[in-house]
């Protein structure tokens, strides 16, 4: 019973091209069918019952010393066809069921190309699941290794990105090809009691130093507006109608490579303990139009790195943060 | 019959350990050109191993995409 729900729904949910194929696979075989019974028609009529005329009609009004040699032959002659006619219809009867079973044939193989298709899919999204396995076990590391060191925030930070700047960009998607970055930004508190994000850490497919990277108030740019709003934020297209205008701002400035190289981009909050404010922002850029998108779609997203990447650093401030405290309490306690 | 030596290790906790000897070093900063390119190679020698679906698809297969 069950089973038979389940292919009701799975009949429902074909696609509109599959039913269309199908569609024209049954008129195909039905086409094939009518022709196969004129074809049928043809033979035993024409040829089988024709000759059967043929034959009698050599046998009527003989002479009466006999039928003549000619006769004779005209009978011969007429079985000869007659048996012609059995042989072909035996022989070619099957043909036009022949090519509709050809049809049918090549419709499965299309439908087991495209079953190759979306495994080939899912072999690119469990390899970027093991590099994200991977990367989360490097940024793991660092953190234990991290603990006890007495590091300040930042460089744990920054620590954590370099172990996995190999793993995560893969596991993000990134081609060779692509144009991409993967920045830590942390809030640091103005003098007008906002904050500005200042990257701390980064990895570019294009290398640059941190000390140039732009800063980011606190509602300005994505960042800026993820930071403000403590939520992700994905944008597909930055050159899209109207982005432009409700992220981007006069006070940082605009550079000549912007539009050729940040399309596509993700911003996750740092968010570490109870505070009521991020302690930054993860933002990851590329160069392809959609290879951030914040449509729900089954499967591993070209973000989770960027979310993995942010609670890691989360969970490395935290433990930066008890080791200050227990330091100034009188020394974190190790197993010594 | 010669039997096949027993392993008391999988090849993939002698990496995890080479690994994580490896990030000691970066934490303590102490980390030179040589080590960064043995870890990059570790990272991706422990990688290949958790990535056993590609041999399903030969080359083939890749072609078949190609053409269809």
């Amino acid at each position: 019973m069950a089973e038979s729900e389940t292919s009701t729904d799975e009949t429902s949910q074909q696609h509109p091209l599959r039913k269309k194929a199908d569609e024209i696979g049954s008129i195909f075989a039905e086409r094939a069918e009518k022709f196969r019974n004129a074809s049928l028609f043809a033979k035993i009529a024409l040829i089988s019952i024709g000759s059967a005329l043929a034959a009698i009609a050599q046998f009527t009004q003989f002479p009466p010393q006999g039928p003549t040699g000619w006769q004779v032959a005209g009978i011969g002659a007429s079985l000869i066809v007659a048996v012609g006619g059995i042989f072909v219809w035996i022989t070619e009867q099957d043909a036009p069921k022949e090519l509709s079973i050809a049809h049918s044939a090549v419709e499965k193989a299309r439908e087991a190309l495209a079953g190759y298709e979306e495994l080939y899919q899912l072999t690119d999204e469990m390899d970027r699941l093991v590099y994200l396995v991977q990367a989360t076990n490097l940024m793991r590391g660092v953190i234990e290794r991290a603990a006890g060191a007495g590091l300040p925030e930042d460089k744990v930070a920054a620590l954590i990105l370099k172990a996995c700047d190999r793993s995560l960009p893969i596991a993000m998607g990134f081609q060779q090809a692509d144009q991409w970055t993967i920045g830590i930004y942390k809030a640091s508190a103005l003098q007008d009691g906002r904050h500005e994000l200042i990257c701390i850490a980064s990895k570019r497919a294009i290398e640059c130093d941190v000390s140039e990277a732009r800063r980011w108030r606190e509602g300005t740019g994505i960042a800026g507006v993820c930071f403000s709003i403590n939520d992700e934020v994905v944008i597909p297209d930055l050159q899209a109608q109207g982005v432009r205008s409700v992220f981007g701002s006069a006070a940082n400035e605009v550079r000549q490579y912007d539009t050729e190289r940040y399309r596509s981009m993700v911003a996750v909050p740092i968010n570490v303990g109870k505070d009521a404010q991020p302690w930054g922002v993860i933002a990851a850029t590329n160069d392809r139009v959609d290879h951030f998108t914040a449509t729900a779609t089954d499967g591993l997203s070209n973000h989770e790195g960027a979310r993995s990447l942010a609670g890691m650093v989360a969970l490395g401030v935290a433990i930066a943060r008890i080791e200050m405290n227990q330091s100034s309490a009188g020394g974190f306690p190790t197993q010594e | 019959m010669a039997r096949a030596p027993v392993r008391t290790a999988s090849p993939e906790a002698e990496l995890d350990r080479k690994i994580e000897e490896l990030i000691g070093k970066l934490v303590e900063q102490t980390l030179t050109d040589g080590d960064e390119a043995r870890l990059s190679q570790l990272v991706a020698q422990r990688s290949r191993k958790m990535r056993r679906v590609m041999p399903l698809f030969p080359r083939r297969f890749q072609r078949l995409r190609l053409t269809a």
